[in-house]
C-alpha cells in the first residue's frame, strides 16, 4: 500500500472516531432521587399514630409524575416500612386525595396548600411541601435549597397536629427546626 | 526442527564462507529474492560481524528481511530492522543510497503508528498508546528531530480521548472514575495545543457531567440521609468542573443544542430550578425544543408525553396563559 493512501485510511479512521457522539447529554434530574431518598427517611424517621401502622404505607405525590413520582415508584414501592409494604400513589388535584400517610405536593400543585391544609385537618398526613415559606401554610417539612445542597425545613408544631412524632436524628438534619 | 535446521545451515555458512571467502549478502540476497527469510537472515548476521558490515546494501537487506520476518513472537525484529537501517545509513559516506534508507526507515517506523491505530480499533487503548509514543519517539530520532506532531496529536489524541469516552459509557464506579480521568487527561493534550477545539471541550464537559449525575442516579435508594450531603457535593464537584469546558463549547458552536442541555444540568444540578442561569438556558433550550414539539403535538395530538413539556414551556419559561390552559384542559380529558 503506498504511503499517502495508508496515511488518508489511517486519518480517516482516526477522524470517524474523534467524531463520535458523546455518552448521553440529555440533562438528568438529579435533584428528584434526593428527594425521593429524603421522603423514604422522612417515612422511617417519623413515628405515626397506632391506626396508621396497619395496611399499607401510602406515599402519595400531588401534581408532576414525572421526577419525585417516578423515583419513588420505582425505587421503593414495595419495601416496607415497619410490617407495613409501601404503596405510592398519584393525584393530579386536591379533590382526588383521599388518604396517605405522607404526601409531597409538587411546585406546580403548591397553591393547593390552603385547600390541602382543610382536607388533611385530623389526619395524619405528613404535608411535604416546596415552596419557600410554606411551613407557616401549614407543611410538617419543606423542602428547601441551603446553597447548592438539597435540604429541608421542619415545623415540629405542624407535625404534632397531626400526631406525628419526629425522631431526633430527622431534626438534627434539618436545615431549620420551627418549634 | 527449525532451530536445528538454522544452526545446521549457520555451520555450513561459515564453513562454506571462511574457507572460500565469498559474499555472505550475495547469498542472502539470493534466499531474499526467493522469499526464504529465515535463510536470509542467517547468512545476513553473518554478515554483519565480517568485512560486508561496512557494505550499506548488506545493512539495507538485513533491515529489509527483519522487516518481513516481523511477527508477535518476534517482535523485537522491528526495531533490528530500524537500527539495520540506520546502519546502513551510518556507512552509506557518500549519502548514495540516502534517498532510499530514508524511505525504508519511514515504512519501518509507521508501522508503530498502525499499530496504535489497530491497538485502539481492538479497545487497547494503553496498548495504542504505547505504540503511537514509540512512533513519534523513532521518527524524531531517526528521520526528522524536528518535525511537529501538533497536527498528529490533535488527530490522535481526540481519537484516543474518545475511544476512553466510549469505554467510560460502558462502566460504573472506580473502573468509570479511572477511564474518565483518562480521557480528560487525552482531550486535555488536544485543548493545550488549541483551546477552541468544540469536540473535546464539549466531551470532558459531558464526562464531568454524567460522572456527576451518575453519582445522584445511580444513588442506592437506601443509602443513609446522613450520608445524602456528601454524595451530593460530589456529584457537584462534576458540574463545577464541567462548566468551563462546556461554556466553551457554546461559545464555539452556539448552535449546538445539546451542549445547551449539558449546561442547563449543571446549574439545575447546583442550583435548582429557580437558580437565573438555569432558567436562561433552560428558556433557551425550550425556544429551540418548542417548533419540534408543537410539530409533534399536531401530528399526535394525544402524546401525553409532548403535552406534559408543553405545559410546563408555557407554564415556566415561555409563559402563555391561554396555550397552558389549552394543553392542560387536552391532557386532563386523557388522564380522566
Amino acid at each position: 500500500m503506498s504511503k499517502k493512501l495508508y496515511i488518508v485510511i489511517t486519518a480517516l479512521i482516526l477522524c470517524s472516531w474523534s467524531m463520535m457522539p458523546p455518552e448521553v447529554t440529555q440533562m438528568k434530574d438529579t435533584r428528584s432521587p434526593v428527594k425521593a431518598l429524603y421522603l423514604y427517611n422522612f417515612a422511617t424517621l417519623i413515628d405515626w399514630p397506632s391506626d396508621y401502622r396497619k395496611g399499607e404505607f401510602v406515599i402519595a405525590v400531588l401534581g408532576d409524575k414525572e421526577g419525585v413520582y417516578e423515583n419513588l415508584k420505582s425505587k421503593y414501592e414495595g419495601k416496607a416500612i415497619g410490617s407495613q409494604e409501601i404503596v405510592v400513589r398519584s393525584f393530579s388535584s386536591v379533590t382526588q386525595f383521599d388518604k396517605a400517610h405522607i404526601l409531597y405536593v409538587t411546585p406546580s400543585e403548591s397553591s393547593s396548600i390552603s385547600s390541602l391544609s382543610t382536607k388533611v385537618k385530623g389526619k395524619s398526613t405528613l404535608l411535604v411541601t416546596e415552596k419557600d415559606g410554606y411551613l407557616n401554610k401549614g407543611a410538617a417539612i419543606n423542602f428547601v435549597l441551603s446553597g447548592t445542597s438539597q435540604k429541608f425545613e421542619i415545623s415540629k408544631s405542624n407535625a404534632e397536629k397531626h400526631k406525628l412524632v419526629i425522631a431526633d436524628r430527622l431534626l438534627k438534619l434539618a436545615s431549620k427546626v420551627v418549634e | 526442527m527449525k532451530g536445528l535446521k538454522n544452526i545446521a545451515l549457520i555451520v555450513l555458512v561459515t564453513l562454506a564462507y571462511t574457507g572460500y571467502g565469498q559474499q555472505y549478502t550475495a547469498k542472502a540476497y539470493e534466499f531474499y529474492q526467493a522469499q526464504q527469510f529465515d535463510s536470509a537472515k542467517v547468512w545476513l548476521d553473518s554478515a554483519v560481524v565480517s568485512n560486508e558490515r561496512f557494505n550499506s546494501q548488506t545493512w539495507q537487506l538485513r533491515g529489509l528481511v527483519y522487516r518481513k520476518l516481523e511477527s508477535p513472537e518476534n517482535s523485537t525484529y522491528r526495531d533490528i530492522s530500524i537500527e539495520s537501517f540506520v546502519q546502513a545509513r551510518n556507512v552509506d559516506s557518500t549519502d548514495k543510497y540516502k534517498e532510499k534508507i530514508d524511505g525504508y526507515l519511514y515504512n519501518t517506523i509507521i508501522r508503530y503508528y498502525n499499530d496504535a491505530v489497530t491497538s485502539m480499533n481492538e479497545g487497547d487503548l494503553d496498548g495504542s498508546e504505547l505504540a503511537y509514543s514509540a512512533y513519534k519517539n523513532k521518527y524524531k530520532k531517526y528521520i526528522d528531530a524536528g518535525f511537529d506532531f501538533k497536527t498528529n496529536d490533535i488527530e490522535y489524541y481526540n481519537a484516543l480521548g474518545g475511544n476512553y469516552l466510549k469505554m467510560v459509557a460502558e462502566l460504573t464506579g472506580e473502573e468509570k472514575a479511572k477511564m474518565v480521568a483518562k480521557g480528560v487527561h487525552y482531550y486535555e493534550i488536544v485543548l493545550e495545543y488549541d483551546p477552541n477545539q468544540f469536540m473535546p471541550n464539549f466531551n470532558v464537559g459531558i464526562m464531568y457531567y454524567n460522572q456527576g449525575a451518575d453519582l445522584i442516579m445511580n444513588m442506592d435508594p437506601l443509602t443513609p440521609i446522613e450520608d445524602v450531603p456528601a454524595i451530593e457535593a460530589r456529584a457537584q464537584e462534576g458540574f463545577q468542573k464541567a462548566l468551563p469546558y462546556l461554556q466553551h463549547a457554546n461559545k464555539l458552536d452556539p448552535s449546538r443544542t445539546d451542549v445547551i442541555e449539558a449546561i442547563t444540568g449543571c446549574y439545575y444540578g447546583l442550583w435548582g430550578s429557580e437558580n437565573e442561569d438555569y432558567i436562561k438556558y433552560q428558556t433557551m433550550l425550550d425556544e429551540r425544543n418548542l417548533p419540534g414539539l408543537l410539530e409533534k403535538i399536531s401530528a399526535d395530538p394525544e402524546n401525553k408525553t409532548v403535552l406534559k413539556e408543553l405545559i410546563r414551556i408555557y407554564s415556566t419559561t415561555l409563559k402563555d396563559e391561554a396555550q397552558y390552559k389549552k394543553y392542560s384542559e387536552i391532557l386532563n380529558k386523557l388522564e380522566d
